[in-house]
C-alpha cells in the first residue's frame, strides 16, 4: 500500500519552543489516521505544517510524492482541508465562498449534492450563520472537489450529535471511496468510530503510532460502585485495575483493558448503584505518557 | 483566470467608491469656493506673501506658488498640500492590509492558503488589483476637478491636472508598497497599520525639520515627501525626473521584498 503522507524528522521552533521536535509518521492510502494529544503538543503545529500554510524547521513533509514546502500547489488539488473552528469571509454569502473555490479549482460537479445533504442555505452570509451552518459550509467547501485527501483539525467540535453522526457517515462514505483521512481530535469516541490507526503527539514528540484495536486494550473505564454488604477494596486488584479509590459505601475503581474480571467480583456483592464510564482521552494520554517517561 | 484579483476588486469597490466620492466633495467644494476667493485674490496673495515662509515650509506649501489668482494654485495650496494625501494615505494603507495582514488577523488565511494556488499568484494579483484601485483613485480624485469646472464654467489647464496625477500616482504607489510590506510582515492589522502610520509621520516630520534647519537638510532624502510636492506638480506642471525614478524604484524595491517576505513568512499564526 503507497504512502500518501510521509513526515521525516520534521522538527518547527518558534524562538525557543521547540513546537515539534522530530517526528517521522507516514500514512497509507485510504486509511484514516487519529492524530491525538492534549492542547500544546504540537498538532495543530504538524497540520499548519502538512498544508504548507508553514514551513518545517528541520525536516521533510510529502503528500502525494510533492514536497509541501516547495511543491504544495500540485497536492492541494487533491486535498480537502477542514479547521475545527471554520474561519471564511464575513461579508460572502455561501454561493461567493463555493464560486471563488471552483475559480481556483474548477467547477465542482457535486455541489447540489453537498448543499442538500447537509441541508445548507447557500445565500446567506457567512456572518449571519450558526455555528453548525458554518461548519456545514467548512465541510461542502472541504468535499466539493472529491479529494483523495481530508485533513481536518477538530472537524465536530462545537456542533450537535445529529451533525457529528452526518459528518461521521460522510467520512466513511468517502474512506469506502478510497479517500485517506488525516484528522486530529480530542473526541475519545469519535477516533474510536472512525480511524483505523492514531499517533499520538506528546510535547512535540509522538509517543505512540497504534492500531485502534490495541488503543481499545489500553482504554480506560472508570467504575463508580456503592455497596449494600460488606467489601474490601484489595478485592478489587486484579489484572488491568490501575487504581482503586475507596468513597461513601463504596469504590471507585479504575480499569485498564478487560472489565470481566471485576464485574466478577462485583457479581458476589449486593450492589445499591454501580456506573461505568469511559475514562477520559486525557486519562488514556496519561498512561502512554507515563509509559514514555 | 485572476479570480484573487476580481474577488479582491469587488471586496474593495465600496471603499473605492467612499474615497472617490469623498474627494469629489472636497473638490466641488473648493471649485465653488474659487470665484469668490479669486475676486479677492489680490489681497490675499498678499496677506499671504507677508507670512513668514517657515510657516509654508511647515505645511509642505511653496511659498513661491502662493497665489488665489488661478484655480491650479489655489487647488494646490488647498487639496494637493495636505488634504489629498491623507485620503490617498489612508485608502492605500487599507487595501495594502487586505492583501495579508487582515487575513492573518481573521484567520482566513488558512482557507486561502489551503487552495491549489502558490504565494506568488496570489499575492501579485491582489497587489496589481490594489494598484489598479489606486490609480482609479488618482484619476478621479485629481481629474473629477475637469468636470467641476465645467459645471462651474471656470479655466483650467489640463496639462497640469496630467502631471499631478502622474506624480501623486508614484507617491501613493511607494506609500501602497510601504504598507504592502508591513501587511506581509505582521499578524496583527493594528500593528501594520501603526508601523505604515508612524513610518509615514515620521518621513513628513523629517521633511518639515529639514525644511526648516540647514544643517539636517541632507536628510530630507529619506523622507517620500521630498519627492511629492503637490504645488509644483499642480499649480507650476512641474516633475522633475528624479522624483519619478526615486518613488518608482522605491516601490519596486520595496515590493519585491514584500513578496519574498509572503514566500516565506508562516501564514498561519
Amino acid at each position: 500500500m503507497t504512502n500518501v503522507i510521509i513526515i521525516k524528522d520534521f522538527k518547527k521552533v518558534f524562538g525557543k519552543l521547540h513546537a515539534v521536535d522530530g517526528i517521522n509518521l507516514d500514512v497509507k492510502k485510504g486509511e484514516i489516521l487519529g492524530f491525538l494529544g492534549p492542547n500544546g503538543a504540537g498538532k495543530s503545529t504538524t497540520i499548519r505544517c502538512l498544508m504548507g500554510f508553514n514551513k518545517p524547521t528541520e525536516g521533510s513533509i510529502s503528500i502525494f510524492g510533492y514536497n509541501m514546502t516547495t511543491d504544495s500547489v500540485k497536492a492541494k488539488q487533491d486535498i480537502g482541508y477542514l479547521p475545527g473552528n471554520v474561519k471564511l469571509y464575513d461579508t460572502w454569502s455561501g454561493w461567493d465562498h463555493i464560486r471563488f473555490f471552483e475559480g481556483v479549482r474548477g467547477k465542482s460537479a457535486n455541489i447540489n449534492n453537498l448543499i442538500e445533504r447537509f441541508d445548507f442555505n447557500p445565500n446567506a452570509k457567512f456572518r449571519h450563520l450558526s455555528s453548525g451552518n458554518k461548519q456545514k459550509l467548512g465541510l461542502i467547501l472541504s468535499l466539493m472537489h472529491e479529494p483523495k485527501l481530508l485533513v481536518m483539525d477538530e472537524p465536530t467540535v462545537g456542533l450537535d450529535p445529529l451533525l457529528q453522526n452526518e459528518i461521521y457517515k460522510v467520512l466513511m462514505e468517502m474512506r469506502d471511496k478510497g479517500t485517506t483521512i488525516f484528522i486530529s481530535s480530542h473526541n475519545l469516541p469519535e477516533v474510536e468510530r472512525l480511524c483505523d490507526r492514531v499517533a499520538i503527539i506528546k510535547e512535540g514528540k509522538l509517543v505512540a503510532v497504534e492500531n485502534i484495536k490495541t488503543l481499545g486494550e489500553k482504554k480506560l473505564h472508570k467504575i463508580e460502585v456503592r455497596f449494600g454488604d460488606k467489601f474490601k477494596p484489595s478485592e478489587f486488584m486484579k489484572d488491568g485495575v490501575e487504581k482503586v479509590d475507596e468513597v461513601a459505601d463504596g469504590l471507585i475503581i479504575t480499569v485498564g483493558g478487560d472489565l470481566n474480571p471485576v464485574l466478577r467480583t462485583l457479581a458476589t456483592h449486593k450492589i445499591i448503584d454501580l456506573e461505568i464510564t469511559h475514562a477520559s482521552l486525557e486519562d488514556v494520554f496519561m498512561k502512554f505518557y507515563e509509559r514514555s517517561e | 483566470m485572476f479570480v484573487f484579483a476580481t474577488r479582491m476588486l469587488r471586496d474593495k469597490w465600496k471603499s473605492f467608491a467612499i474615497y472617490c466620492i469623498s474627494a469629489l466633495c472636497f473638490l466641488e467644494m473648493y471649485v465653488a469656493l474659487f470665484p469668490t476667493i479669486s475676486k479677492q485674490s489680490g489681497q490675499l496673495d498678499s496677506l499671504l506673501k507677508n507670512l513668514p515662509p517657515e510657516m509654508f515650509k511647515a505645511m509642505g506649501i511653496d511659498h513661491s506658488a502662493l497665489s488665489f489668482g488661478n484655480m491650479e494654485s489655489f487647488l494646490s495650496t488647498e487639496y494637493m498640500s495636505f488634504l489629498w494625501p491623507i485620503l490617498a494615505i489612508i485608502f492605500a494603507i487599507t487595501i495594502a492590509n487586505y492583501i495579508s495582514v487582515n487575513e492573518i488577523d481573521k484567520g482566513t488565511i488558512e482557507t486561502l492558503s489551503s487552495l491549489p494556488a502558490n504565494r506568488f499568484r496570489i499575492f501579485i494579483e491582489r497587489y496589481a488589483a490594489g494598484l489598479l484601485l489606486l490609480f482609479g483613485f488618482c484619476i478621479v480624485s485629481i481629474f473629477g476637478v475637469v468636470p467641476l469646472a465645467m459645471i462651474h464654467g471656470l479655466d483650467y489647464v489640463f496639462v497640469n491636472y496630467l502631471t499631478t496625477a502622474i506624480g501623486s500616482f508614484f507617491f501613493i504607489w511607494v506609500v501602497y508598497s510601504l504598507a504592502t510590506l508591513f501587511s506581509v510582515i505582521f499578524s496583527e492589522k493594528g500593528r501594520a497599520t501603526m508601523f505604515s502610520g508612524g513610518i509615514l509621520i515620521f518621513m513628513y516630520v523629517i521633511q518639515i525639520v529639514t525644511s526648516l534647519n540647514e544643517n539636517v537638510k541632507n536628510l530630507k532624502y529619506i523622507s517620500f515627501f521630498n519627492y511629492f510636492n503637490g504645488s509644483d506638480l499642480l499649480s507650476k506642471n512641474i516633475y522633475p525626473e528624479y522624483s519619478l525614478l526615486v518613488l518608482g524604484g522605491s516601490a519596486l524595491i520595496i515590493s519585491i521584498l514584500a513578496l519574498l517576505w509572503f514566500q516565506r513568512r508562516d501564514l498561519s499564526v
